[in-house]
């Protein structure tokens, strides 16, 4: 013990004992996430996308849910690579304006991020605009009825065919859970949540979903610059 | 009073613990690699099953992680621990509650996740149940291994460094998949957008870290020295090792932020924080390269040796790929193809697998006092070896195929290649016209990608043969730690 109290080197005090150490292993990781987290995001910026600030509907939110829960993000993209092919490819400033890129409050309403890793499929951030952008060709699409990929894309005509596992209830304390956490939700958006998801099902919901990205750039961000 | 003496005092049960944990590991890598070539034949071939793409692809990483990986490192640092402290080993209920949570956290993941209950982060895909479970299971084991250090008297460099694995598990796993519970069975994340994609990438780089690479290098530092009786090159360069990336981990995970709207301050950071995390995991593998190298020894070639070799030089290819997609237009070419930087599952497919199970397959030789065949290991070297090898080296190609087709485009600016599965089979030279499902098939077996699966069948077939080697060792073992209850008719 002598030695320890005499050993003046931070880094073999800490690998004299492993209680120091394994704290020092726990400590670095959470105060440098912690920093990282909360030190370098200005979300929220007034800087041209002050529309983006409204959130969007309870359907598309629950739509968010379904396209977690069923593992879309393992084949689909939501983001824009920075190299010229990839720009010219999903952005066309006739119809997004001059963002080369989403901005960053577009996701602010969005948890878990769903930027995903792999495109086994195309990438879905652009939908709004593109040639599947009506709920008819999405819900062709998901029913593998259609698309580039209609023989092998899994068939998730399921979800069209029950409104019973919607779960309104539990949404709306997401909502609440959310709000909890810094999400500018209102208490009458949680409330809206009943009514928005009255009828619908899971397909609907994910569809809307689908059908909402790239749709606040198009819309008002797009029109702001021209 | 009773009971607290029995648990300081019972040694004898953590064999079985130790067994039970080995054995339940290789059955999971086994499932895992079954689940994960059905994943991979579902994006080429309809296959009558409920579950798509999008649901076997979590379970198979989830369990191969944190069932087959995390079940063979436990079981080895129990052992090496017992061996630490003369035969002895202190709280071994304690190490037999936390394989038991682990085990069950596993099965209920797996089963939240088929009835669509993803929680939605790569590598974070059980609902908050599982996570509590396994969160508890680390915790215990942390707790039972810093009790065994203490009684042992001293803390060293392999003591080190499984501490400061289990620690950063605990620590890694808490972050990711901290939130907050909205119904019996799901939570939602604390942060939204961005600042979630940070936590995200924070904690895969966490778990590459702390639930593949380290626990790697953990029993090679620990079995190198044992194996050839020499010392390990240098405790500096260990320690280095593990202060650096541990530091700098959260900072590197921004470096795959790169090129997103994260802030711009961030990204640069990031990058640079990637390339010394790497540095420092470098420095982790030349330790244990010089210790065979410059220790003067003249090494024998035999069927252990040479796999842990292979799997070290596995995770010296693998680090050095990151290192090198991580700048400028490389990162960005081979983002999101086969050449997938972010992808762990192909690091916990091939050299942790290839180390885990070897010194798992050694330490259970010595608890038992008697040798194997040498068969199991020599097929793991040459089966599993070349499956890998393979894997890796067409993912290479087609993800450099795949990145040429993303930047091809037409006078309308759409892709030219418009048919994804030609993209999927990217490097085979042609495409065909598809019509019907039956082309699908034709695609595939045509294509660069059928080697692919060749690869992923010889990985599956070499752990298959040496855990059925395993389980009939096991079975007649001398060592009987299980007895059949008596009941006295």
């Amino acid at each position: 013990m002598s030695n320890i109290k005499n050993n003046k080197n931070p880094v073999e005090d800490i690998f004299s004992d492993p209680i120091k150490l394994a704290l020092f292993i726990v400590g670095s990781v959470l105060v440098m996430t912690i920093l990282i987290a909360f030190g370098s995001f200005r979300i929220n910026s007034t800087h041209g996308s002050l529309a983006l600030l409204e959130p969007p509907n309870p359907l598309e939110l629950k739509g968010q849910e379904v396209y977690y829960q069923e593992g879309c993000q393992y084949c689909h993209t939501q983001t824009i690579r920075p190299i010229e092919a990839e720009v010219k490819r999903y952005v066309n400033e006739k119809s997004y304006g001059y963002f080369r890129m989403p901005d960053i409050n577009e996701y602010q309403y969005e948890t878990p991020s769903m930027r995903g890793s792999q495109r086994i499929g195309p990438d879905l951030a652009r939908i709004a605009g593109s040639n599947i952008d009506s709920k008819d060709s999405l819900r062709s699409v998901l029913k593998g009825k259609s698309g580039l990929l209609s023989g092998i894309h899994h068939n998730y005509g399921y979800l069209f065919q029950s409104s019973f596992d919607m779960e309104p209830l539990f949404l709306s304390w997401k909502i609440r859970m959310m709000m909890q956490t810094r999400s500018k939700f209102s208490d009458n958006y949680q409330k809206s949540v009943f009514d928005a998801l009255e009828g619908k099902t899971r397909g609907d919901a994910l569809v809307a979903y689908l059908l909402g990205l790239g749709r606040r750039q198009k819309d008002f961000a797009g029109s702001y610059f021209k | 009073m009773e009971l607290f003496n029995k648990l300081i005092a019972t040694t004898q049960k953590i064999e079985n613990t130790i067994k039970a944990s080995a054995v339940c590991g290789m059955l999971w890598i086994v499932v895992a690699l079954i689940l994960g070539l059905i994943a991979q034949l579902q994006l080429f071939i309809k296959i009558p099953l409920p579950f798509g793409y999008g649901l076997l692809r979590p379970i198979y990483t989830s369990t191969l992680l944190f069932g087959g990986l995390l079940s063979l490192f436990n079981a080895a640092i129990y052992y090496i621990l017992y061996k630490e402290n003369n035969d002895t080993f202190v709280f071994s209920p304690l190490a037999f509650i936390a394989y038991k949570l682990q085990q069950i956290a596993v099965i209920a993941g797996i089963v939240t996740i088929l009835l669509g209950l993803n929680k939605g982060r790569e590598y974070g895909e059980f609902t908050y149940i599982s996570d509590h479970l396994l969160i508890l299971s680390l915790l215990i084991t942390l707790i039972v291994s810093i009790l065994n250090i203490k009684k042992s008297g001293q803390l060293t460099i392999k003591s080190s460094y499984i501490i400061a694995t289990v620690a950063g598990m605990l620590i890694v796993y808490t972050i990711g998949n901290a939130g907050l519970p909205f119904s019996p069975y799901a939570s939602v994340s604390l942060f939204t957008g961005m600042q979630d994609q940070a936590i995200q990438e924070i904690y895969r780089i966490g778990v590459l870290s702390f639930f593949i690479i380290m626990p790697a290098i953990t029993l090679l530092v620990v079995f190198v020295p044992e194996y050839y009786d020499v010392e390990l090159y240098s405790e500096k360069m260990a320690r280095f090792h593990i202060v650096a990336s541990t530091l700098i981990l959260p900072v590197a995970g921004a470096g795959w932020l790169a090129g997103t709207v994260a802030p711009p301050l961030l990204q640069t950071l990031g990058v640079f924080a990637y390339f010394s995390f790497f540095v420092a995991i470098l420095a982790g593998i030349l330790n244990i390269h010089f210790t065979i190298t410059k220790s003067g020894k003249k090494f024998q070639s035999d069927p252990l040796g040479s796999l842990l070799r292979f799997g070290g030089f596995l995770l010296m290819i693998y680090v050095l790929v990151r290192l090198i997609f991580i700048t400028g237009f490389l990162r960005d070419y081979s983002d999101y193809t086969y050449l997938n930087t972010r992808d762990l599952s192909q690091d916990a497919a091939s050299y942790a697998i290839l180390i885990l199970l070897a010194v798992s397959f050694y330490y259970f030789q010595k608890m038992n006092d008697h040798t194997f065949s040498q068969k199991s290991l020599s097929s793991l070297l040459y089966i599993g070896g070349t499956g890998m090898f393979i894997i890796l080296i067409m993912n290479t190609i087609q993800g450099l195929a795949q990145g040429a087709n993303f930047l091809q485009l037409d006078d309308k600016r759409e892709i030219v290649e418009k048919n994804w599965v030609n993209i999927l089979s990217s490097g085979s030279g042609f495409t065909i016209d598809i019509k019907t499902t039956a082309d699908f098939l034709q695609v595939y077996l045509s294509s660069f990608r059928s080697l692919l699966l060749v690869g992923y069948i010889l990985v599956l077939v070499s752990v298959l043969f040496t855990t059925v080697a395993f389980i009939i060792a096991i079975r007649k073992s001398k060592n009987d730690g299980y007895q059949k209850p008596n009941l006295g008719i």
